[in-house]
């Protein structure tokens, strides 16, 4: 257990050094942010009152002291496009990113770990040269081409699935139900286009891990002892890939507010990422450095509780 | 299987050649400037004139997305050679261990500390968009696997016999790190570099899409934010066109580096294939 207390302790000296490191990004960067925000034209008094409001006069190392603690309890600066707090406008995003990335990895993980049983029971096969080309294939590609592809194809010519958004504008729901079946109707494209690419993770390391426990001593000893060929699949081959799989989900959840960027901004999917992309081309640069913040918060606390569940599926782990 | 196998290298590497020469002749396939506004009057389906059709200013669709190849070569080609560059650190910090070792290690940490995309953004935003700035964002954020991979490499082959006899007969260590080491962790190190040289136009498509690429190269990216737009009047060509050649570079790319990889390291394959 000291050892995730000592990964716990690595959190918030991670976030210390990516915030002065986004302050100092910050700081350095051509361009005044003032004026940049005022716009051109704008009248010197009015730059000074900004300049006050949000504490731009005062020395730069009372600057990065305000700036750190205000990160630490909870005040990450005024969104200058949405006018309420950063944070605020961070948190409300947050659950359609996490839906759309949890549809993403329910629909990934289940079809990759499949496929990439059935490539390596039947390795060699056509069938595995097929799920092999097909995971290359994903591989190479960006997701949010393939959304853009199925956008055409499924909304724009066909006209079967919504254009984009998260529910269909001025509706007024009978029901909760209807409401739901609205919202998964509209996470269709969007969540099948992210799956698409991060499946092949899943197939590929399935895949081997599986061809690896298949060819172990302990399977083989398994065999010999007459034991039936799924219990050997199942409980003896799988249970021991689980942990790559794990290993695997965690650094994509840790890293998902990276890749769900251009796929909730081809889908207008209002998320966090459709929310830096909006921060970005308005110049709020309280919101993109918050934003910057709440990712790499997430990657370490993600990265913390995969610490744990490791812990808890290996007894190694935590024996060691 | 060795012949097969130098085949489908052979296959993937003249594919290769062959996009990377259509990206080196842009200019004398296509004549038209594929930024210029104008040249129909607006979004129009592909004719004889026009091969992959003009999008919503009159721009000439086939220029963009063969000039598109070569903006996608030089991103890729720069910033790989940038993220190379910095990675060989990776040897050094092998080699030495110690301080160096400890600071590389660490800061390869904190940029695996937030997701590399959103770094990209942020940072691309912050320093604006030229192609220099671009390159140097991507290239310089996506050194430490590869500067991982080369310090583990070196930690293995520094104590092997080969580099212990150079040391005896009184090579210097930088005659070691580039004699001895350098060219024994290329097979494991050749392959990743391939592969980030197709991040790297993943990357830069990305950010051009957003809009925050450079405004003066006709980069893919861009073609394909117009495309997404032109779909809604029925322009389907202005997406379709750049996304196929975007998928031929990477796949192409991607090929390779696998091909390279079974060729350069053929004890890592699974099962024998």
């Amino acid at each position: 257990m000291s050892y995730v207390a000592k990964r716990l302790v690595q959190v918030p000296v991670v976030v210390f050094v990516v915030v002065t490191l986004g302050f100092v990004l910050l700081k350095t960067a051509p361009g005044d942010p003032v004026s940049l925000f005022a716009g051109e034209g704008a009248s010197p008094q009015y730059l000074e009152t900004i300049r006050k409001a949000y504490g731009l006069d005062k020395p730069i190392l009372e600057q990065y002291k305000s700036y750190i603690t205000g990160i630490f309890v909870g005040d990450w600066g005024f969104s200058l496009t949405y006018e309420r707090p950063v944070l605020t406008v961070i948190m409300e995003r947050i659950p359609l990113t996490l839906l759309l990335s949890f549809a993403a990895f329910g629909i990934s993980i289940p079809l990759g770990v499949v496929f990439g049983v059935v490539a390596a029971l039947r390795r060699n096969s056509p069938v595995d040269s097929f799920l092999s080309s097909f995971a290359t294939f994903f591989d190479s590609v960006p997701a949010f081409i393939i959304g853009l592809l199925l956008l055409y194809a499924f909304s724009v010519a066909l006209g079967l699935l919504p254009l984009g958004g998260f529910m269909t504008i001025g509706v007024v729901y009978g029901s909760f139900v209807e409401k739901l079946l609205d919202l998964l109707w509209h996470l269709m494209l969007p969540a099948t286009s992210l799956a698409l690419i991060w499946m092949v993770g899943y197939t590929r390391v399935m895949r081997n891990t599986m061809i690896e426990a298949l060819l172990s001593d302990y399977v083989r000893a398994a065999i010999s002892r007459g034991i039936k060929h799924t219990t050997i699949v199942f409980k003896h081959a799988l249970r021991n890939s689980i942990l790559s799989i794990v290993t695997l989900a965690g650094v994509q959840v840790g890293y998902m507010l990276g890749g769900v960027i251009l796929t909730e901004t081809v889908f207008s999917w209002f998320g966090i990422g459709h929310l830096i992309v909006q921060a970005v081309s308005f110049r709020d640069y309280p919101l993109m450095m918050g934003i910057l913040f709440f990712s790499s918060i997430w990657v370490a606390i993600v990265n913390l509780m995969v610490d744990v569940i490791y812990c808890v599926v290996d007894p190694r782990v935590r024996l060691s | 299987m060795r012949t097969q196998l130098s085949r489908s290298f052979i296959a993937t590497l003249s594919g290769l050649v062959f996009l990377f020469a259509i990206g080196l002749c842009s200019g004398l396939i296509t004549s038209r400037d594929p930024l210029k506004t104008g040249y129909a009057l607006g979004l129009g389906p592909s004719s004889g004139e026009f091969i992959m059709g003009t999008d919503q200013l009159g721009r000439d669709v086939f220029s963009w997305v063969i000039h598109g190849v070569r903006v996608a070569f030089y991103v890729g080609g720069a910033s790989t050679l940038i993220c190379f560059a910095i990675a060989l650190l990776g040897i050094v910090a092998g080699y030495y261990g110690g301080m160096l070792d400890q600071i590389l290690m660490r800061v390869t940490d904190l940029t695996m500390s937030v997701p590399r995309f959103v770094l990209v953004v942020v940072l691309a935003t912050l320093f604006g968009t030229s192609f220099l700035n671009i390159v140097l964002i991507i290239g310089g954020l996506s050194w430490p696997t590869l500067a991982r991979i080369m310090r583990a490499e070196t930690l293995s082959l520094k104590e092997r016999e080969f580099v212990l006899s150079a040391r005896v007969i009184g090579s210097s260590p930088l005659d070691i790190m580039l004699f001895e080491i350098f060219p024994n962790i290329l097979p494991p190190v050749l392959p990743t570099v391939a592969l980030q040289f197709s991040r790297a136009i993943i990357d830069e498509i990305g950010i051009s899409f957003l809009g925050l690429g450079d405004p003066n190269l006709p980069s893919w990216g861009r073609l394909i934010s117009i495309g997404r737009q032109a779909i809604f009047a029925g322009g389907w060509w202005v997406l379709l066109y750049p996304c196929i050649f975007c998928v031929a570079v990477l796949l192409c790319i991607n090929l390779f580096a696998d091909r390279l990889n079974d060729m350069l390291n053929p004890k890592m394959q699974y099962g024998g294939r």
